[in-house]
């Protein structure tokens, strides 16, 4: 999978959380490919778009920093990554990063993407895997937590 | 949300597990949720995009997974839920929501669909959609199917 | 100005509810999809309606048009997540004045309310 096509997500991603939330994203090294299934933090939200191409963006992050991203963006208190509005925080979040990515991708490389609505859940030790589209991982921290980006296409991206 | 869009997935559930031999399945209950919390061991999660836009979850317990993906195998005995299993539930939700589509496009609504994500992990709680998600649940001969239909419509 | 905030999501409408208030402006209603977005229009008879384009049962596009169809005048924000030349298109072609991308900042919401006006 062409690195270049998932770094426009780690841009959107550090570009929005510190727009929208002041958080600063730092990155450790570079994308990675996934070979393995993720082995969630907490909080996982998943997006998928298509057009062109078909693609997934993944974000898993721990649930101090979900937590985090929904009481800056609400300025509310909450105390557990299950509450609602904490799910729903993290699910637009996901939806503006990716939206800003395909904006990206549609304007440069004329992608035509769409996505759907952000799927986004918190469990016990989740572990996700998404067969036969290869996929690359870049880690992140931030002061509230860490923070996994993954990237999948499919369609000869 | 329209009878006329949920029972396209129920169909191809049926239809699709058939395929592989499983039949007798009914449905039990239904429930409508915004935030809904999936006991099973094993839900994949398939996107939808075009005339209509959504989410579909398929969670089961793993006992479950292992005796449909025996089915979907020719019998073959599955001892744990492994990469190839793994790769067959996702595949098995893949071709139900396939095969709904099929049908939706019967009724001149057009859509496509995403690859599979596989989440394992029990206890967990999820939203498919910003509209209340209509969860059934489907009663096999192997356990229970619950069908979570997150459709923006 | 009285303002009515259309989006699906709970956060757009608290998050756009505070700048607009901190602001000086009135919040008359939140709806949350299209169609309940025509209805609450009707209803409160806002000044200024700001609505998102992807959202359930009635998307923003098909709500503007009606509401442009009541009311010609009826002074429309739009916003979406995408922001590609097709969707700002799409935006411009119902006539909607001013279309904005999410993320929007406090300086992006009022310097479209102050170009709408």
């Amino acid at each position: 999978m062409e690195v270049q096509m998932a770094r426009p997500f780690i841009n959107s991603v550090k570009t929005i959380l510190q727009q929208m939330t002041s958080i600063d994203v730092e990155t450790e090294g570079d994308f990675q490919p996934e070979n393995n299934d993720i082995i969630s933090y907490g909080v996982t939200s998943i997006i998928n778009f298509a057009g062109k191409v078909k693609g997934r963006l993944l974000l898993d992050m721990e649930p101090d920093l979900a937590v985090d991203i929904a009481g800056r963006l609400t300025n509310e208190a909450y105390s557990s990554p299950k509450e609602h509005m904490v799910l729903a925080a993290i699910s637009e979040i996901n939806n503006i990063i990716a939206g800003d990515a395909n904006t990206f991708l549609n304007n440069t490389y004329g992608l035509g993407l769409r996505l759907t609505p952000p799927v986004v859940f918190t469990g016990n030790k989740a572990i996700i895997s998404i067969p036969k589209i290869p996929s690359v991982s870049i880690a992140c921290r931030t002061s509230s937590g860490k923070l996994k980006v993954n990237i999948a296409f499919e369609g000869g991206a | 949300m329209k009878a006329e869009y949920v029972n396209p997935f129920l169909e191809a559930v049926i239809n699709i597990l058939g395929e592989f031999g499983i039949e007798g399945i009914k449905r039990g209950n239904i429930f409508k949720k915004d935030r809904f919390y999936v006991s099973m061991d094993i839900t994949s999660v398939i996107g939808l995009i075009g005339d209509i836009r959504g989410n579909i979850s398929y969670s089961l317990s793993q006992e479950t997974a292992k005796n449909i993906v025996s089915a979907m195998m020719m019998g073959m005995h599955i001892e744990q839920m492994d990469d190839m299993a793994r790769s067959a539930i996702g595949e098995l939700a893949n071709m139900i929501t396939g095969k709904a589509a099929v049908l939706l496009e019967k009724k001149g609504v057009d859509v496509d669909i995403t690859a599979p994500s596989v989440i394992f992990g029990k206890d967990i709680y999820m939203i498919i959609s910003s509209v209340e998600a209509i969860c059934v649940e489907l009663n096999t001969p192997f356990g229970i199917m619950e069908v979570g239909i997150g459709l923006e419509i | 100005m009285k303002v009515l905030i259309v989006d699906d999501s709970p956060i757009i409408h608290n998050l756009l509810g505070r700048v607009l208030t901190a602001n000086g402006h009135q919040v008359c209603g939140n709806a949350k999809n299209g169609k309940e977005g025509v209805t609450m229009f009707q209803e409160l008879s806002p000044d200024l309606i700001f609505m998102d384009i992807t959202m359930p049962v009635m998307d923003g596009l098909e709500a503007a048009k009606q509401i442009k169809g009541i009311d010609c005048h009826a002074k429309i924000i739009m916003f979406s997540a995408m922001g590609d030349e097709e969707i700002a298109a799409q935006a411009e072609s119902i006539g909607i004045d001013v279309f904005l991308k999410k993320p929007f900042d406090d300086y992006k919401i009022i310097s479209a309310i102050a170009k709408i006006i």
